[in-house]
């Protein structure tokens, strides 16, 4: 197969599977010592973003884990669609922000939403900052869910 | 891929499926892909090398339901559903 004899890189293969998905895109990326980092960018993409942005971390973990079997690759991997997860992000944190502030002015528990791993992460993080409330995770995935209580 | 650019024609899941087995597996030669359309789904079999089962089903079989989140969406833009039977 072709495929078998030019070198694949993160960025090559994006590109393989959006052409093969029949999305009009662009394609670009960056890489430091630490991340190899790709985006794609077009019209439409919602569906290379799916719920939740579902579809997009299967696209990551399909490339991650084609580049990791085929060469001497300890960086991590990250696509982005329409800079979708820079954007989520911000969402959580400002979501982390609100509900923390609704835990200290009620003095109550608040449980949030069920969410993935990667996103209750970002709120653990971004909770770390604010003085005077404690996060933890309870439930079972895909329920598992972050409660805000008052420290 | 080189031969959907000459005719023009839109690659199908099919070739999205075996675009992605080969790539993830140690024998591409050993990988086949048989579809069967019916009116709104189309089913996807997917063989591959004995040796090759464990690299397209991947642990707790995350890779499996990764290529079927690819094709399920990929099938969405033509307004169909997919499915993808792993033979072993």
């Amino acid at each position: 197969m072709e495929a078998a004899e030019r070198p694949n890189t993160p960025k090559s293969i994006v590109v393989d599977i959006v052409n093969l998905m029949n999305l009009r895109t662009r394609v670009t990326s960056w890489e430091d010592d630490e991340e190899i980092h790709v985006d794609v960018w077009g019209d439409n993409l919602g569906i290379l973003i799916g719920r939740g942005g579902a579809t997009l971390q299967a696209l990551q973990e399909i490339v991650t884990t084609i580049i990791r079997r085929s060469r001497q690759e300890t960086r991590r991997i990250t696509i982005d669609v329409e800079r979708y997860r820079e954007r989520r992000r911000q969402k959580l944190r400002e979501y982390a922000e609100n509900m923390a502030e609704k835990a200290l002015s009620t003095k109550r528990p608040v449980r949030l939403d069920p969410m993935p791993a990667r996103e209750r992460k970002i709120i653990h993080d971004a909770l770390k900052d604010i003085e005077g409330v404690e996060s933890k995770s309870e439930g079972e995935e895909p329920e598992r869910r972050i409660v805000i209580s008052p420290a | 891929m080189e031969a959907n650019q000459a005719t023009g024609r839109e690659a199908g899941v099919k070739e999205l499926l075996e675009y992605l087995a080969r790539a993830l597996v140690d024998n591409p030669e050993g990988v086949e892909v048989t579809s069967v359309e019916g009116e709104r789904s189309t089913i996807l079999q997917l063989r591959v090398h004995p040796d090759d089962v464990g690299k397209v089903i991947g642990k707790n079989g995350r890779i499996a339901q990764a290529m079927r989140t690819l094709i399920k969406a990929s099938a969405t833009r033509e307004g169909r559903n997919a499915i993808v039977e792993i033979i072993d």
